[in-house]
Parts: structure tokens; C-alpha cells; sequence
């Protein structure tokens, strides 16, 4: 799939080999893992969502119709996830806690840099694994 | 990014819809019963 992709940008772009490579290597390290799995449930649900429009005997039930109708709003909501998923991806990564009667849930790793505990931490072989200068 | 996202969902949701198209084919026509109903009966 990214061949096919990859070769019909070129293909569009009339790119230099350079450029392909740049497009190539933007492809292979793009997150589209969200888009991939959304997209493919989608395609799947939709093949049985548009099976029952095709043919009319399937929706003369009133629940089945509702059932139907509740089915597409879930189709809009997988391609508003699909779509925007990189979005919602960034909105969910700026929060960094949700605070509970209990506790603070908290989204930041442990072993983070900006955790203090892990700052000045030293290596096996002696030096500072933050001194860059 | 956008677009790259866009075209995956797009060709996934292609390849969703034929994999649909694939399963939901009508098996049992191609099956011949006469061979393996028997040895189904017998569970």
C-alpha cells in the first residue's frame, strides 16, 4: 500500500530522486496507525451498513431502522476519529493529569526528563547523562 | 502528515470494504455437502 502510494505521488509530482526519497521517508515514519485501523473498520462495517440499503426488505422493521440509523452515526464518528486523530492525538497528549477524589491520574512517564528524581542521574560508565558540553 | 493520514484511511477503508465483500460471500454454496455432510452429522 505505501509502494502504491509512494510510486503515484512521484508519479503525480514529477519529482527529483531526492525529493522521492525525502516523500518516501516522510511515508515510512508517519504515524498513521490510528488512520490504518479506523480506516479498515470502517470499510467493514460500511460493506454490511450499505448491505442492508441495497436491499429495502431489510429496513422495513422499525428497530432495524433505528438499529440502522444508530450504525451510521458510529460510521461518522469512525472517519471524525480517522480524520482527526492527529488532532485528538495532540489534545490528549497536553493533558498531563486529571485530578480524582483520590489522586491525580498523571499521563507523564516516570522516567521522563522533566521528572527532577531523574535529572542528575548518572550512567554505568561514570558520566553525567546530561553534561553535553 | 494530514494528507498521508487521509490517503491511509481512505486505501484501509477500501481494503476494509473488499475484505468485507470477501467474508460475506455466500460459502455454503461452494461447499460440496454431499462429501462432508455426513462426517458433519456424525458430531
Amino acid at each position: 500500500m505505501y509502494a502504491i502510494v509512494f510510486a503515484a505521488s512521484v508519479l503525480v509530482s514529477d519529482a527529483l530522486p531526492g525529493d522521492a526519497l525525502y516523500k518516501l521517508n516522510v511515508f515510512l515514519q508517519a504515524p498513521v496507525l490510528p488512520q490504518a485501523l479506523t480506516g479498515g473498520l470502517f470499510g467493514f462495517l460500511m460493506g454490511d451498513w450499505i448491505k442492508y440499503l441495497t436491499n429495502p426488505v431489510n429496513l422495513i422493521d422499525q428497530h432495524v431502522r433505528v438499529a440502522h440509523k444508530r450504525w451510521g452515526f458510529l460510521l461518522l464518528g469512525l472517519v471524525v476519529l480517522g480524520v482527526f486523530s492527529d488532532a485528538l492525538d495532540q489534545l490528549i497528549t497536553n493533558v498531563r493529569t486529571v485530578p480524582t477524589p483520590f489522586g491525580a491520574i498523571n499521563f507523564v512517564p516516570m522516567n521522563s526528563s522533566d521528572t527532577p528524581i531523574v535529572k542528575n542521574i548518572v550512567s554505568s560508565r561514570g558520566e553525567n547523562y546530561h553534561s553535553t558540553q | 502528515m494530514f494528507e498521508i493520514g487521509l490517503l491511509v484511511f481512505l486505501f484501509n477503508g477500501i481494503a476494509g470494504f473488499l475484505i468485507y465483500l470477501f467474508v460475506s460471500r455466500n460459502w455454503t454454496d461452494e461447499v460440496n455437502l454431499d462429501l462432508i455432510g455426513p462426517r458433519l452429522t456424525k458430531w
